[in-house]
């Protein structure tokens, strides 16, 4: 009895590390060395992110790039959330990668550093770049490859909600010179003015590309060209100290006192009234001027105009890239130069994903735009000729580093840590996450 | 625990016998046992309100959702059904049925495989039962993230992504330990002379099993089914990481796309929807909770 | 001698031994549990070949996009240093030692209430129940979100008690109760359970206990709980496993990103962090498999532990 039960328990096991082995060799996989799912079928996998909008729009832009290219066949695929990423990780670690692909800003390097994404200077004899300017080009380069192409630019402005500062007899602050302390001002204003209905302003204080904008005015920033951490603890403190001031003054709501339930524009507390100045997406104003009745105005971050150095920037608001063990890289540049490059694929993608990084063709579609579009275009267009720092692509890790700072900036808002602690912590976070790869 | 020497089924007391717990309740006052009958209504009015508020908020236009408590809507607005059931690129009810032939599909597959694996627990004796036995309800223990990637993998190197075959494969192969444990559970209480007289009778161990364990053990597999159902009906991770293409997503996949924070969400489809990926949970427990909580109770003892 | 044997009728028909004949039987019947097996087999296979893979990767440095590097020891190394992940035990210990009892009790003393015979007995039962089936589901933690924000229904009806409260989800100090609240509203599962249990109490027991001048709670105390405290572990365990094991709730109630200051980072959520938004999937193993371990060591001391209180009939 025992000895058969040792003996199918050995031949259990011997089955079980088998057929371990075989198919641990699966995993991992080196690009250009997958199984099954790459071989070319003459069909060309496109990803992104978004809704079911969003998707609407470049399936036309898909489809009419069809009507040119018969022979290419598009399977496509998108995720509206988090689990965009999730499952581009998944499918690139079984060898079935898709062939173009929305990166974000922050996950690029994270798969050009690791080789898997192609250089798209391989292909540029199919994928044209030339219109693009060199900022934005370059806004996709690492060490001399070019592993994305912006697929929109954008940037970060200031709305303010004139309505609601007309309603209370509160002057609207001119958006071209303000100072930080003119923000908090009129936004203790708007809130006392009010009896407390609307707030002025909230600090959009552990959100990592604003305390990038607020660095750069001081002369830093979040990481230099080589990835490394480029800030210092007293400018980040600076930033937690000047929400806290922010609350004492009645300028912003207490930690716990509004909800965010969503980015979307009408769950915003900008569009919902309950705020009267924020940063948002600059492409985003006709959605956000929309909710709000109208009556919103946008321009410059507070404190632009009196720092060092311009604290904005323009940036892509996602990239496009080609996997590396793509089966057909040549197809699927065709597709990007024509969601890049052509007038009527980008009229059909609109401003989904922001302005286009085209100049022509975002002058082409300038005529079509709605006046609230227009605004948008032409803020972006306003701070393309500033003086900007270059945006370079987040380097690996970036991602973390921007849930950390949200932690502990809530942690500031809770008073669980002082200023000074949170940007201790995250000078030693951004130093072990940073450029650690 | 006593083991179970009967059909399990809810039997009204005999009139003769007194209810369960009725000792006490024979020498209780009448106001104690309205203020327990008050406290029970309070309960379940508590535990309803959310589910009712959902219900309510769906068809409330997106301005009062959050401004009002009440239930009953003040104005209703149909259009968030409407609305949302042709918001993605497919209508919903591609999803629907999507949802619904996995289900049906996961239900056969479990029945047969688990109902298999269970009757050889139970009725079977050969080597290494013990161990097996042992083996297959530790698996009980085993989070879910310890096989996500390899799995994944595994799959890949088949060629069986963008299917529905990593999804159904697995309940065609008995690996859900929590059903085979019910109906094992099951299968123990049925009399073994049931099994010697069908023997004596001729019948093999493949007769036993279909002509005597299985109509006997309909409450198990009807409580498999329904909970099969609802848990292939709510699966989210699987179908996110396996299907690729529109046509084949399931319910789950589709609400996730209402949530997205860079558009315009509302709320109120997103209830809507919600609302309608719940229903048929919501039915399915109607139709069959005689055989739900009859199931549980059932393995809950022993 | 030979004459008479022939002539005495054979009364042993079979042409085998003894012996053979059992070992006969006993294949067929191996033969038949196998067979019954297969699909089972099957499942192991898909199973175990994907959890031995796992515990390699355990000790490797995975980021999915490269392959596996063996590296031996440093994982665990790093999860005794990882604070996070040690905040991230302590976040998903406390939802369980916290909302299991309180589901638990729950669930007893509304059976016990319920046990008393009362009109509508089952449809009051089908109304807790309902909820557990559904309070996995992403749909409902979206709603508790929304019932428990700035402006959800809990500050509403406070305000109507001139309560003035910010928003539940957005606060850590609170954040982590929204989450216990809605696992006690799913106390239905082991309600029914309880319920079942209750009824099989005989009771003649209660009757003697009477007889002998026992007041009520003592008869609770010594009669039904010992008698239904099979049932009470068999939830206990269940429950413990499957808290520890929570992650949706967390995920969709904090939008992943492990709530208000880190205040509803289940020990799952921090998982799938490092493993899909930090390229860590060979420490997100090793953490899977560090989990593993705790939950047989929970439900191995459970069962040790049972001989103490948990009163079997024979």
């Amino acid at each position: 009895m025992t000895f058969t039960l040792k003996r199918t328990t050995a031949a259990g096991i011997l089955t079980v590390m088998g057929a371990t082995t075989l198919v641990g060799c699966g995993i991992g996989d080196k690009p250009g060395e997958a199984a099954s799912g790459d071989e070319s079928d003459g069909s060309i996998d496109v990803v992104w992110k978004g809704d079911a909008d969003r998707a609407a729009s470049i399936q036309e832009a898909l489809d009419l790039f069809n009507e040119s290219h018969p022979d290419v066949t598009i399977t496509t695929d998108y995720q509206s959330g988090s689990e965009y990423m999730q499952k581009m990780s998944i499918r690139f670690a079984s060898g079935d990668a898709p062939d173009l692909m929305r990166q974000e800003r922050e996950t690029l390097r994270d798969y050009s550093d690791r080789g898997t994404l192609l250089d798209l200077n391989e292909v540029s004899d199919v994928l044209d770049l030339s219109a693009l300017s060199e900022t934005v080009r370059d806004a996709g380069v690492v060490d001399g490859k070019q592993f994305g192409v912006p697929g929109g630019i954008t940037s970060f402005s200031y709305a303010i909600r004139a309505d609601i500062l007309e309603k209370y007899g509160v002057e609207v602050p001119n958006m071209e010179s303000w100072s930080w302390d003119d923000l908090l001002e009129v936004a203790a204003e708007v809130t006392e003015a009010s009896g407390g209905e609307v707030w002025g302003t909230e600090i959009p204080v552990g959100e990592i590309s604003n305390l990038g904008i607020w660095l750069r005015q001081h002369g830093e920033d979040l990481w230099d060209a080589d990835g490394n951490p480029a800030f210092t603890a007293e400018t980040v403190q600076a930033w937690f100290d000047m929400y806290l001031e922010a609350v004492e003054m009645g300028a912003q709501p207490a930690a716990d006192e509004l909800d965010q339930l969503g980015a979307a524009a009408d769950q915003s507390t900008l569009g919902q009234g309950l705020v009267a100045i924020n940063s948002i997406p600059t492409n985003s104003f006709a959605v956000f001027n929309d909710v709000s009745g109208g009556g919103l105005e946008m321009g410059y971050y507070p404190g632009e105009s009196q720092a060092e150095q311009r604290g904005q920037q323009v940036i892509p608001s996602l990239y496009w890239s080609i996997s590396a063990s793509s089966a057909d890289p040549t197809a699927a540049a065709e597709v990007l130069d024509f969601l890049i490059n052509d007038p009527e694929g980008a009229a059909m993608i609109g401003s989904t994903h922001g302005q286009p990084a085209n100049p022509d063709v975002s002058a082409a579609m300038a005529d079509d735009l709605t006046p609230d579009d227009k605004v948008a275009f032409d803020e972006i267009l306003d701070l393309s000729e500033l003086d900007l720092a270059a945006p370079v692509p987040d380097p690996a890790g970036s991602a973390s580093l921007r849930d950390e700072l949200a932690s502990i900036a809530d942690q500031v808002k809770f008073g669980q840590i002082t200023s000074a602690e949170g940007a201790e912590q995250f000078v030693e976070v951004a130093e072990s996450t940073l450029g650690a790869s | 625990m006593a083991t179970i020497t009967e059909r399990v089924t809810v039997r009204k007391p005999h009139p003769r016998r007194r209810a369960a717990g009725s000792f006490d309740e024979m020498h209780v006052k009448p106001w104690t046992r309205f203020a327990r009958h008050l406290i029970v209504i309070a309960i379940g009015a508590i535990m309803m309100y959310p589910l009712l508020w959902l219900l309510a908020a769906s068809f409330k236009p997106d301005a009062d959702i959050f401004s009002s408590l009440s239930i009953w809507p003040s104005e209703w607005d149909f259009s968030h059904y409407t609305d949302a059931w042709t918001a993605l690129e497919k209508p919903f009810q591609v999803f629907l049925l999507n949802s619904l032939l996995l289900a049906v599909l996961s239900i056969v597959g479990n029945l047969i495989s688990c109902g298999m694996a269970a009757y050889a627990f139970s009725r079977l004796d050969f080597r290494g039962r013990k161990f097996m036995f042992a083996l297959m309800l530790s698996t009980l223990m085993l989070p879910s993230q310890v096989l996500l990637v390899p799995q994944y993998v595994i799959f890949a190197q088949l060629g069986w992504l963008n299917t529905y075959l990593p999804l159904l494969v697995p309940t065609f192969l008995a690996t859900n330990a929590f059903f085979i444990f019910l109906m094992v559970q099951f299968m123990r209480a049925l009399p073994r002379e049931l099994d010697d007289a069908a023997r004596i009778d001729g019948c093999g161990s493949f007769g036993i099993f279909f002509r005597i364990i299985v109509p006997l053990c309909m409450p198990a597999f009807a409580t498999t089914a329904i909970f099969t159902f609802i848990g292939s009906w709510n699966e989210f991770f699987g179908p996110l990481l396996y299907l690729t293409n529109q046509d084949l997503y399931t319910v789950p996949l589709a609400l996730k796309q209402f949530m997205n924070t860079e558009g315009q969400s509302s709320w109120g489809q997103i209830f809507a929807m919600s609302v309608v990926s719940l229903a048929p949970v919501v039915g399915f427990f109607l139709a069959g909770q005689k055989y739900l909580i009859n199931g549980i109770a059932t393995t809950g003892l022993k | 001698m030979t004459v008479a044997e022939e002539a005495r009728p054979r009364l042993e028909p079979p042409t085998v031994l003894p012996a053979e004949r059992v070992r006969k039987r006993r294949r067929r019947q191996d033969l038949a549990g196998y067979v019954f097996l297969l699909p089972w087999f099957g499942g192991v296979l898909l199973t175990f070949v994907p959890f031995c893979i796992s515990l390699y990767l355990a000790f490797t440095d995975y980021d999915l996009l490269t392959p596996p590097k063996f590296t031996g020891l440093d994982n665990i190394t790093q999860m005794l240093n990882d604070t996070k992940l040690h905040n991230s035990l302590v976040v998903t210990f406390t939802y369980t030692f916290v909302s299991v009892p309180l589901s638990l009790a729950a669930a007893l003393g509304v059976a016990v209430m319920l046990n008393r015979g009362m009109r509508g007995l089952p449809l009051y039962r089908s109304i807790y129940y309902l909820p557990s089936l559904l309070g996995g589901s992403v749909a409902i933690v979206m709603l508790w979100r929304a019932i428990f924000g700035a402006d959800g229904i809990v500050n509403h009806v406070l305000g109507l008690f001139g309560v003035e409260a910010g928003s539940w989800i957005q606060n850590p100090d609170t954040a982590m109760g929204v989450l216990i609240s809605l696992q006690v509203w799913t106390f239905g599962s082991p309600m029914v359970i309880f319920l079942a249990a209750l009824r099989q109490v005989p009771q003649e027991l209660y009757e003697a206990a009477a007889v002998d001048g026992a007041r009520k709670w003592r008869r609770f105390v010594s009669i039904t709980m010992p008698m239904i405290s099979p049932v009470i572990f068999f939830n206990l365990v269940l429950s413990l496993i499957g808290a520890l094991q929570t992650f949706t709730q967390g995920f969709v109630m904090s939008n992943g990103t492990g709530g208000p200051a880190g205040s509803t980072m289940f020990y799952n959520l921090y998982l799938y962090q490092q493993g899909f938004t930090n390229f860590n999937m060979g420490y997100a193993s090793a953490m899977a498999w560090l989990l593993l371990l705790i939950i047989a060591a929970f439900t191995g001391i459970n069962f040790f532990a049972q001989k103490y209180w948990v009163h079997y009939e024979s």
